[in-house]
């Protein structure tokens, strides 16, 4: 049994039991079982229109399931009053615009909301406000109106706000779910953000999940992966066992090869001309 | 533009007011300088007019203006857009169109509810319409794009109404109406300064709390929902206060517009967008703004009076086109 499996079977967990979802008569969501667990990295792939955007909602507690339940640390998603599980979950979408004009730091600040303000809260959020600013690269936009910044520059300014909305002085369990965080970003900074969400998961009991559609980006830096396709669960394993050309030409429908990187022997997919 | 800090801003706009106030009380058909009240053997008739006349005069522009700014500001920020206004969703039409039947409908009234009859068809009007905005809010997870929908339904029904109430109206009850509807503060005594006070000042402080999570819904729905804050509750909350703000206001003064627009426009271009900022200072601004504006209203045509909601319209059209047009070249260069 090696390190991750050990991990898997002790670490507290973020789990859905065979959830579904519907919308009117088409069921977006269907039967899917899954479990996160804290210090673990994750990324759901797939089609477009699988529902991926769909399960997050439901993972994250935001849409109730029709059928089936999410479970956090043992507990019912339904049962966390909504402050604990701010402070225990963030999300961050793939894009939030706003109509007034508030700085990069108001912005980020925000995502400290969910704790108190006063004596030594005060403290911790601004210490956690300035830590992930300078973490995400964030800390030269400080001043900045986030209206007239990039699409890109934003997304870092989300995933600040998502940051330090799960900052906290002692490390406890997390889970940190992002739609596409690296849709509008260079190549440099799609580095950078996934080097950093693998580095926390390595070095606090943070869980990640995030929807990409690279799927080499996928491969790179996901410890498992989750392959959704109309609403189903339909593979899930290392990026090995998921990443393979079979599996991918039978759910993408693409003409598409798949060889190993040429550093880390990770499964990378190339489309064919 | 420079960032004021709003710390000072907030100072300056309190002894603007204070000033303000202290200027509008002296100045009118009667000029009553406090030199005459305090140091001449006290002239009882002067004495009079300054406590029943000037000065809830004075107060109810302070108080109208709060509800109106700080209802503005809580309207763009729920609907997320500067243009937000509560005539946007309806609800200073339905007051009007209450008052305008009041007004044409052959009604005998006991004589005292006659003489508070259009404050209180407009409170009516604008309260029903609140409850009716309320409602569709709560089906359809809230979603404003279906409330601004309907506040143009709404608006479109009730101008249409009180086309038609216009129209069987005689010359007299016409005119009446469209004093009315021009927007007014000659109706104040204590009584009606207490009534609208009661209701202002408690939905603005309440507004005040909720500052923080107006700013947390200005991230989006979903956004705000992962932060822990029920939305669907605190729009609901929201949308109610910003409607006993423009009730209250509207019963007592009339249509009076522009003042919910330009003045938290202005705020948040000088000190930003943060809501517990945003709302104590609009309210000042907008107390400042009304105080001007009904001072003028008195004043410029005296002794004879100016609606002051014509005159805000005609100061603050034009120069609200002006702060979009700039707007634009701003955003663009």
């Amino acid at each position: 049994m090696d390190k991750r499996s050990e991990i898997q079977l002790t670490s507290p967990a973020l789990q859905a039991h065979s959830i579904s979802y519907h919308l009117g008569q088409r069921w977006l969501i269907k039967q899917v079982s899954l479990s996160l667990q804290s210090g673990e990295m994750v990324a759901i792939i797939g089609p477009n229109g699988a529902g991926k955007s769909t399960l997050m909602r439901l993972l994250t507690g935001f849409l109730p399931p029709s059928e089936g339940h999410c479970e956090l640390q043992q507990r019912p998603l339904d049962e966390w009053s909504p402050r604990q599980l701010a402070r225990t979950r963030a999300v961050m979408r793939q894009h939030s615009d706003l109509a007034f004009a508030f700085s990069v730091r108001e912005v980020v600040a925000m995502g400290r909301s969910p704790y108190p303000n006063q004596g030594r809260g005060g403290e911790h959020n601004l210490r956690a406000v300035e830590h992930v600013m300078a973490q995400t690269g964030c800390d030269i936009l400080a001043d900045r109106d986030y209206r007239a910044l990039s699409g890109g520059e934003q997304q870092r300014v989300q995933l600040a706000r998502v940051l330090a909305q799960l900052w906290q002085p002692e490390p406890q369990p997390r889970w940190l779910f992002l739609d596409e965080p690296t849709s509008a970003l260079d190549l440099y900074h799609q580095q950078q953000t996934l080097r950093l969400l693998k580095s926390l998961t390595r070095s606090e009991p943070l869980g990640v999940c995030c929807i990409l559609h690279d799927l080499n980006l996928a491969a790179l830096y996901a410890d498992r992966i989750l392959l959704l396709h109309q609403g189903q669960l339909v593979a899930q394993g290392t990026p090995q066992e998921v990443l393979s050309d079979d599996t991918l030409t039978r759910w993408y429908h693409a003409d598409l090869g798949v060889m190993p990187h040429p550093e880390c022997g990770e499964p990378q997919v190339y489309l064919r001309r | 533009m420079t960032k004021v800090s709003p710390r000072i801003a907030f100072s300056v706009l309190i002894v603007l007011l204070l000033a303000l106030g202290l200027g509008s009380a002296n100045m009118g058909a009667l000029r009553l300088s406090f030199h005459t009240l305090w140091e001449t053997p006290l002239d009882d008739a002067m004495w009079q007019v300054w406590l029943n006349i000037r000065l809830p005069r004075v107060l109810l522009a302070t108080v109208v203006g709060i509800a109106l700014a700080v209802s503005g500001a809580i309207m763009q920020g729920l609907f997320r857009n500067p243009l937000a206004d509560p005539t946007l969703l309806g609800i200073s039409s339905g007051a009007s169109l209450c008052v305008a039947l009041v007004i044409v409908m052959p009604m005998t009234l006991a004589p005292t509810l006659a003489l508070y009859s259009h404050m209180l068809a407009a409170f009516g009007g604008s309260l029903i319409i609140s409850l009716l905005i309320y409602g569709l809010s709560r089906g359809g997870h809230g979603s404003l794009s279906r409330l601004l929908l309907a506040g143009i339904a709404i608006n479109a029904l009730c101008f249409a109404l009180v086309g038609v109430l216009s129209y069987i109206s005689n010359d007299q009850q016409l005119r009446q109406f469209s004093l009315w509807s021009m927007g007014s503060l000659g109706q104040a005594q204590w009584g009606t300064l207490l009534a609208a006070t009661s209701l202002i000042l408690p939905a603005s402080a309440a507004a005040l709390l909720m500052a923080r999570r107006l700013n947390l819904l200005q991230l989006g729905d979903e956004e705000a929902h992962y932060l822990g804050i029920n939305v669907a509750k605190t729009k609901r909350q929201l949308l109610l206060l910003s409607a006993v703000l423009v009730g209250a206001a509207v019963a007592v003064s009339g249509v009076i517009g522009f003042i919910g627009l330009v003045i938290p426009h202005l705020v948040r271009m000088r000190l930003g967008a943060d809501h517990r900022w945003l709302l104590p200072c609009s309210a000042l601004g907008g107390a400042c703004l009304l105080l001007t504006a009904d001072t003028l209203a008195r004043t410029l045509v005296s002794p004879a009076e100016m609606p002051v909601g014509m005159l805000t319209s005609l100061i603050g059209g034009p120069y609200f086109l002006w702060l979009i047009l700039r707007q634009k070249e701003f955003n663009v260069g």
